[in-house]
């Protein structure tokens, strides 16, 4: 989609803006967080494309904080939910109360805490499918339906949510619809010793690093509009699709890994994602076009929560991230 | 061979201009890049070529180089078609090579695109900005090295090695092929113009028998070969298809009836004439001798006299004629007897396969011809005794004086039925003059393939290799090269007169233990020919040899030996 009064003067503009607010974000919250550039990158990246992104690590490894940490330093209202077995959809989107105003009783939408613009949902996979099923709507339409009634959520709105990959007792799975709703899948890896050190240092004193604010919500909404206007070349756009078709064990073309592991591949959801990402990538390139690179260095994050694997891909302990890598070099 | 690099960046360059740029660049080193690896190729296959020619000791011939040419030309072209590159994979190959991340690709195309925006601008400024520093001449590296060294060396191998020598053996197997082919030529043609020669001196009775055109076409199928087997082959079908015509005008019976008759009247001296011409098998003279024994005198009162003396000598003759008749009968009946038992060993024979049979059943219908002709005589003798003993009785009548018309008609009608007979037996002994000289006509074709074949086997000089025809001498006159009187050949080389080599030798034979008789041994000699021919061929199976044998035996058996066998048998009996 190309803006053909926008000038270059102007489209110079937005890209340096765009790399400008990205780095001081990035910048603010790698104060706090340490070791992890790859991961607060993905999150920046996801939140200047409108996208939620599923955290996977073990506890402990920050990755409450660093949510805390992008909420401060965005400056956008900050809700946290901690999902747990006994937690209902109305605990999240909200419920309809009885209220006396005035002498009169009558009832009134009691907004729940996905009524914010950054919204934690803690340990998500803790939640019944019933639960996790309250986000479907809020987090595709940014919406909310209770008795009948839609209420629009604010903007921006990102769901930013965690899971522990380890505890499987009293967990319930994200069904594949939730898991598609989120564009990236990113695993926090944990620090190494030198790592361990630096965070040591810096929360083990009396003044931990305050995270101040560089940016705000309507940042995050222009850039998400700036992120949009890069173009793409047409056999670069292909790219992306034959990478997504690759993904389905019955293409002709796909790998013989794919073919075997495999069960259901990526929705055109994920392609959508690669395209915003990769875009988002370009430009933190300093580049105002999108190369099969760029594709190819977002590929893993946007595929692999996407990629469902079959009975045998189950069993050998098939690494998704394995089986992207093997696309891209197939189209390579 | 270093390229200057383009500069896409000039004032008012486009990226696309730049991008032809360097197609052309990539395209030309591609070029050369096709030539060298088609030259390695080519090279290689022309030096195996070269090398097997070489090896084998024949001159590499020239079709190997120009097929190899045609071959460099069509591989570099078909190699450059395959590898060369438009703009867009220009474009890839510039991004690939110098990590311009689908920059060049992405401007190329935002270039072509009608509406553009600030971004798109943007990039092709930026894509520009890269491409100036690049140097077009890296994307694709000229050949050198192995490929460069093998693109020179190999065809170079080859064409020196079309400068080896041909070894002697080739020389000498050429120059032998090229002599075999004069000679096949020659002999052809001589073979031609003698059967011509032969076909156009046969009278037409003569060419009945010849079959003018299956014998041309039996010519006309001899094809001049390099390969002497192939002329052997050829030379002997022909002979054999020859030899086989001549063999069923073989009339050996009627020529034993003849050989009787020319013994019973050999006796007499008023058939002595008659007797020795048949004896010396002139059946023409022995045919105008016989028509001097017509009845010539009139039947009339007058003429008695001189027409009783000329039926005693025709009874004579008839009488003669009519032992020998008998005599040949009882001996065909033995031979019948004989040959049916040969038939029926032969019939025996469980492998003789098709051709065996069908020259046995050839051969049977010459032997039933020719029975048919011996028949045919004795019938005509026994009707002239029939007639001349009628006419005897008639005259016998007259000779009481009681010699009344009806006796005289009766006398005309005898003597002319007589007479009749006669004309039929001088018709016959025409006819089988005529057969048998179709038949020496047919032996000459083949014994003349016979020689040729000798000739193709280098045993003999060729038949038709130069001298002068039969029955012409040389002279001083064509000594000494003037043209011939015929025309054929203007030039004979001159030699000194008495200087060549001269036979001086005799070859000693024990005395009195030949053969004498020029056709005899002509004969012998072109019955061994056969005989060792066909026996010694490798595909005929051993019982139709010796079947074969049995019945060249039996028909080439003198009648000299028959009576000597005959007299046995007496013997035996007593």
């Amino acid at each position: 989609m190309t803006d053909a009064t926008l000038t270059p003067e102007a489209a110079q503009a937005d890209a340096e803006k765009f790399v400008e607010r990205f780095a001081a974000i990035r910048d603010e919250v790698c104060r706090l967080i340490v070791g992890q550039p790859e991961v607060v990158e993905h999150v920046l990246m996801a939140m200047a494309c409108q996208g939620h992104v599923l955290l996977e690590g073990v506890p402990g490894l920050g990755k409450t904080t660093l949510v805390t940490s992008m909420a401060k330093a965005v400056r956008v209202d900050y809700g946290r939910v901690q999902f747990t077995p006994d937690l209902l959809p109305a605990d999240i989107v909200g419920s309809m109360i009885l209220v006396e105003r005035d002498g009169e009783k009558r009832l009134e939408f009691q907004r729940g805490p996905v009524f914010t613009n950054l919204l934690l949902a803690d340990e998500i996979n803790r939640a019944t499918p019933k639960t996790q099923s309250a986000l479907l709507e809020t987090m595709q339409e940014r919406s909310v339906t209770v008795a009948g009634t839609t209420t629009q959520l604010d903007r921006p709105f990102f769901v930013l949510a965690t899971q522990n990959p380890i505890e499987s007792d009293g967990t319930y799975p994200l069904p594949e619809a939730q898991l598609d709703r989120f564009m990236f899948k990113l695993r926090v890896p944990s620090p190494t010793e030198e790592q361990l050190a630096t965070i040591l240092d810096r929360t083990g004193g009396l003044a931990p690093p305050e995270i101040g604010p560089v940016a705000t919500g309507d940042d995050l909404i222009e850039m998400s509009r700036i992120v949009r206007q890069v173009p793409i070349e047409d056999s670069v756009k292909r790219h992306i699709t034959r990478f997504v078709h690759r993904t389905h064990p019955e293409t002709d073309g796909a790998p013989a890994n794919v073919r075997r592991f495999v069960r259901h591949g990526a929705s055109p959801r994920a392609a959508q994602a690669m395209l915003a990402a990769s875009r988002c990538r370009a430009l933190l390139d300093g580049r105002y076009h999108v190369s099969r690179d760029d594709i190819d260095s977002v590929a893993a994050a946007s595929l692999r929560h996407r990629m469902i694997l079959s009975f045998e891909g189950e069993a050998e302990g098939i690494d998704p991230d394995a089986l992207v890598h093997e696309i891209a070099g197939s189209l390579r | 061979m270093t390229e200057q690099a383009p500069k896409p960046n000039n004032a008012g360059a486009s990226v696309r201009e730049a991008v032809d740029a360097a197609r052309r660049i990539v395209n030309r080193r591609l070029l050369v890049r096709s030539l060298a690896i088609a030259c390695t190729a080519v090279g290689a296959a022309a030096c195996v070529a070269a090398a097997s020619f070489a090896i084998a000791g024949t001159g590499v011939p020239l079709i190997v180089y120009a097929v190899a040419v045609v071959l460099l030309a069509g591989t570099t072209a078909a190699l450059w078609l395959a590898c060369r590159r438009d703009e867009t994979r220009v474009a890839a190959t510039i991004d690939d090579k110098f990590a311009l991340r689908d920059g060049v690709r992405t401007a190329v195309a935002f270039e072509s695109a009608s509406d553009v925006g600030g971004y798109e601008t943007l990039q092709t400024h930026w894509t520009r900005d890269r491409l100036c520093e690049i140097d077009a001449s890296k994307l694709v590296a000229p050949p050198r090295g192995r490929l460069l060294a093998s693109a020179i060396a190999l065809p170079v191998i080859a064409m020196l090695l079309g400068f080896a020598p041909e070894s002697e053996a080739v020389k000498r197997e050429r120059a032998q092929r090229a002599d075999t082919i004069a000679l096949a030529e020659e002999l052809n043609k001589g073979i031609k113009d003698m059967v011509e020669e032969e076909l156009a001196s046969a009278d037409e009775e003569e060419a009945e028998h010849l079959d003018p055109d299956e014998v041309r076409e039996l010519v006309d199928k001899l094809e001049a070969s390099s390969e002497e087997a192939e002329l052997l082959r050829q030379y002997a079908e022909m002979e054999q298809e020859l030899a086989s015509k001549a063999a069923s005008l073989d009339a050996a019976s009627l020529e034993g009836l003849l050989a009787e008759a020319a013994a019973q009247l050999s006796s007499s001296p008023e058939s002595a004439d008659l007797g020795e011409a048949l004896s010396q098998q002139n059946l023409e003279q022995a045919a105008r001798e016989l028509d001097e024994f017509k009845l010539k005198a009139e039947v009339s009162e007058e003429a008695l006299d001189r027409k009783r003396a000329e039926l005693k000598k025709l009874a004579s003759l008839a009488k003669r004629l009519a032992e020998a008749a008998r005599k040949h009968d009882a001996r065909g009946s033995r031979a019948s007897s004989t040959s049916t038992n040969s038939d029926s060993r032969q019939a025996t024979s469980s492998a003789n396969g098709d051709q065996a049979r069908d020259g046995r059943v050839s051969e049977g219908d010459a032997v039933d011809r020719e029975m048919d002709e011996a028949e045919r005589l004795a019938q005509q003798i026994r009707e002239l005794e029939e007639a001349v003993r009628e006419a005897e009785e008639s005259l016998g009548k007259c000779s009481n004086g009681q010699c009344t018309s009806s006796d005289l008609d009766r006398l005309a009608r005898s003597s002319r039925n007589a007479n009749d007979s006669l004309q039929r037996m001088s018709d016959s002994l025409r006819r089988s003059s005529a057969r048998r000289s179709a038949q020496s006509r047919l032996s000459r074709m083949a014994s003349m393939l016979s020689r040729s074949q000798s000739a193709v086997a280098g045993q003999r000089q060729s038949p038709f290799a130069g001298g002068q025809q039969a029955g012409q001498g040389s002279s001083d006159r064509q000594r000494d090269g003037q043209e011939r009187e015929d025309g054929q050949g203007t030039e004979l080389a001159a030699g000194a007169k008495s200087s060549g080599p001269s036979q001086t030798s005799i070859e000693e034979a024990d005395s009195g233990d030949g053969v004498s008789g020029l056709r005899g041994s002509a004969t012998t000699a072109d019955f061994a020919r056969q005989f060792e021919s066909f026996i010694e061929r490798p595909d005929v199976p051993a019982e139709v040899k010796d079947g074969v044998k049995l019945y060249l035996e039996n028909i080439h058996r003198s009648p000299e030996s028959d009576e000597g066998d005959d007299s046995k048998e007496d013997g035996s009996d007593a």
